[in-house]
């Protein structure tokens, strides 16, 4: 059993020490001791009452994903980060498709599947986890909240969300608390002490910046547009400075020879991938999607619904030359393993636009035998009748 | 004050002109029987329905019967290779967004709906999708539900739709999965029967 198992199984207990010894070493940090419910009366109080009603609406949302196993998959990466807090933090996974998480001070954290669909493996999932986490245990809204100007734009905030309400309010409320720079550096640093200490390499960290720069610079390069930014990146450091830093400090911190653990996160997410991926193109943002997809195909090209999605990708996008795209990348897909149905449906849809009507026929037959029941069926069935 | 009869026409001509400019859309009765939208699909309806007057959008018509957001009927009267559901200018802000290609198939139409029916984050989910006439045209018929991102209220919907010509013709209702959407369907049926294109004049 390696450690990181050992912490995992024992649920953050006993371990606790050695772990505890372990960041000591790396940076003189010190988890701090696990943080009481504040009295009421107080402000921080109050601040917690709040996050218990948005809480509660987020367990009423319909976008909060409730299959327990993807649930517990990311709720126990939190709680070998959050180490002795891991009784005080509850995890939600929120099906969304954009980059995302955060922690609110009552230990509710929030993980958008956007963010879980980029991870390459666990560990960059959970260098996010780690530093929202970050915030947390410093407990950065409080400070927030006690600053003069932040309690101006919070308490404006606070007036919006009754009425923007459910997952909508959520974001608006975990914008509110807008950390500082130099909140985000102190988060970023325990973020990767905490990631190695629960045994994940913390140069996975900069890997996911790395990732997210490309992805914003493709989206840049298609739409000509330069205000594109992501949602965690509104109130971050910025992408290229962040990326630099947390390159440094993970490699201060060394310990490269972890396993970053891919095939966890990849069985984890497995059974959800296909829904994530259509999420991800109904953004329609397909400068970062592209970019996303050229990397899961290049990580593993035996991968047949990356290769599937690559051809939706550029068939949605429908630019010049994208029909040749799509149509090479379905051909591609459509002899891998993993490839869902569809791409024969994509395929014929390609063939009778241009008139190649054996291979339409061929193409929905095949499509038609492994999904009978689906939704279009009774579409694709009138097209085989067609030309005779 | 003593103004000349020939001024104060035209001061009042210039007062209905601005009134008529800046005018707010509003919701005005449709009476029942046969009418032409944006004078290119001739329907006919008999049940208390409302549209929307004064959307600068003439291919465009936004109808009601409960009262929105209750419930919504939008008509989408010969989009133009190039157009889309919204109005959209050459910049980049409007890249991402679909428009319509004459050699589009009823699995693309869809998909465009789709992309406008969940821009804001909405959960939309095709539940059906067949052949049917419309507009005189061998179209398709598709069904939907939905999950509106803002109020996370339940929707379900249904469209006919048909290339007429080089140019899509679209109807789509939704309403609340509860009640209303089966309420009004077959009065949406109907009028969706009736649909006969106009040529351009």
């Amino acid at each position: 059993m390696d450690r990181r198992d050992f912490v995992g199984t024992c649920s953050c207990c006993g371990a606790m020490a050695l772990l505890g010894s372990a960041l000591r070493a790396a940076q003189g940090w010190t988890p701090p001791p696990r943080i009481p419910r504040p009295s009421p009366k107080t402000d921080e109080g109050g601040l917690w009452a709040l996050m218990d009603r948005e809480e509660e609406r987020l367990r009423q949302s319909s976008f909060l994903v409730r299959d327990a196993a993807i649930s517990a998959y990311v709720h126990a990466i939190t709680c070998r980060l959050a180490q002795a807090h891991c009784p005080d933090v509850r995890t939600y996974v929120v099906r969304s498709p954009y980059f995302n998480a955060n922690m609110a001070p009552n230990g509710m954290m929030q993980v958008w599947t956007g963010l879980i669909l980029r991870a390459e493996n666990e560990a960059q999932l959970a260098a996010v986890i780690g530093h929202e986490v970050g915030h947390y245990m410093a407990r950065h809204s409080v400070e927030r909240l006690r600053d003069a100007k932040s309690r101006t734009a919070f308490a404006h905030v606070l007036g919006l969300v009754p009425v923007a309400g459910t997952l909508a309010g959520l974001g608006v409320l975990a914008g509110a608390f807008a950390y500082s720079r130099n909140h985000e550096r102190v988060a970023d640093q325990i973020g990767l002490e905490l990631m190695a200490a629960a045994g994940y390499p913390p140069l996975e960290a900069s890997k996911v910046w790395t990732n997210l720069l490309a992805e914003l610079q493709a989206e840049k390069d298609w739409t000509g547009d330069a205000s594109t930014r992501s949602l965690l990146f509104a109130t971050h450091p910025t992408e290229k400075e962040r990326q630099t830093k947390l390159e440094a400090a993970a490699r201060a911190l060394g310990r490269s020879d972890l396993d970053p653990r891919a095939p966890a996160l990849r069985q984890a997410t497995a059974p959800w991938r296909q829904v994530w991926l259509e999420d991800e193109l109904r953004r329609r943002k397909f400068g970062e999607s592209l970019a996303l997809l050229d990397r899961l195909t290049a990580a593993d090209p035996q991968d047949g619904q990356a290769a599937y999605f690559l051809g939706e990708a550029y068939r949605l996008r429908a630019s010049d030359g994208d029909g040749e795209r799509a149509l090479a990348a379905y051909q591609k897909a459509a002899g891998l393993p993993g490839v869902p149905p569809e791409v024969h449906r994509a395929l014929g849809v390609l063939y009778r636009k241009t008139g190649r009507l054996p291979e339409m026929r061929e193409a929905f037959g095949r499509y038609l035998a492994a999904r009978p029941d689906a939704e279009d069926a009774e579409m694709i069935r009138s097209y085989l009748t067609e030309g005779g | 004050m003593n103004l000349k009869p020939a001024l104060l026409v035209a001061l009042l001509a210039s007062l209905v002109l601005l009134t008529g400019c800046t005018k707010p859309a509003t919701w005005v009765g449709v009476t029942p029987g046969e009418l032409v939208v944006c004078e290119r699909l001739a329907v006919r309806i008999d049940g208390a329905w409302s549209r929307l007057e004064g959307t600068q959008q003439p291919k465009h018509d936004v109808w009601t019967s409960e009262g929105m957001p209750l419930d919504q009927l939008h008509f989408y009267t010969g989009l133009a290779e190039g157009e889309a559901f919204v109005p959209v200018k050459d910049r980049p802000a409007d890249k991402p967004i679909p428009r319509f290609r004459k050699d589009m198939q009823a699995q693309d139409v869809v998909e465009m709906y789709e992309a406008f029916a969940s821009r804001d984050g909405s959960v939309f989910k095709l539940e059906k999708l067949s052949p049917a006439k419309f507009a005189d045209e061998s179209g398709f018929r598709f069904e939907f539900s939905r999950v509106r991102k803002g109020d996370e209220v339940r929707t379900r919907g249904v469209a006919y739709g048909a290339i007429h010509r080089g140019e899509l013709f679209l109807m789509v209702y939704e309403a609340p999965r509860i009640h209303y959407f089966t309420k009004h369907l077959p009065q949406v049926e109907a009028i969706a029967q009736s649909a006969r294109p106009r040529e351009k004049g």
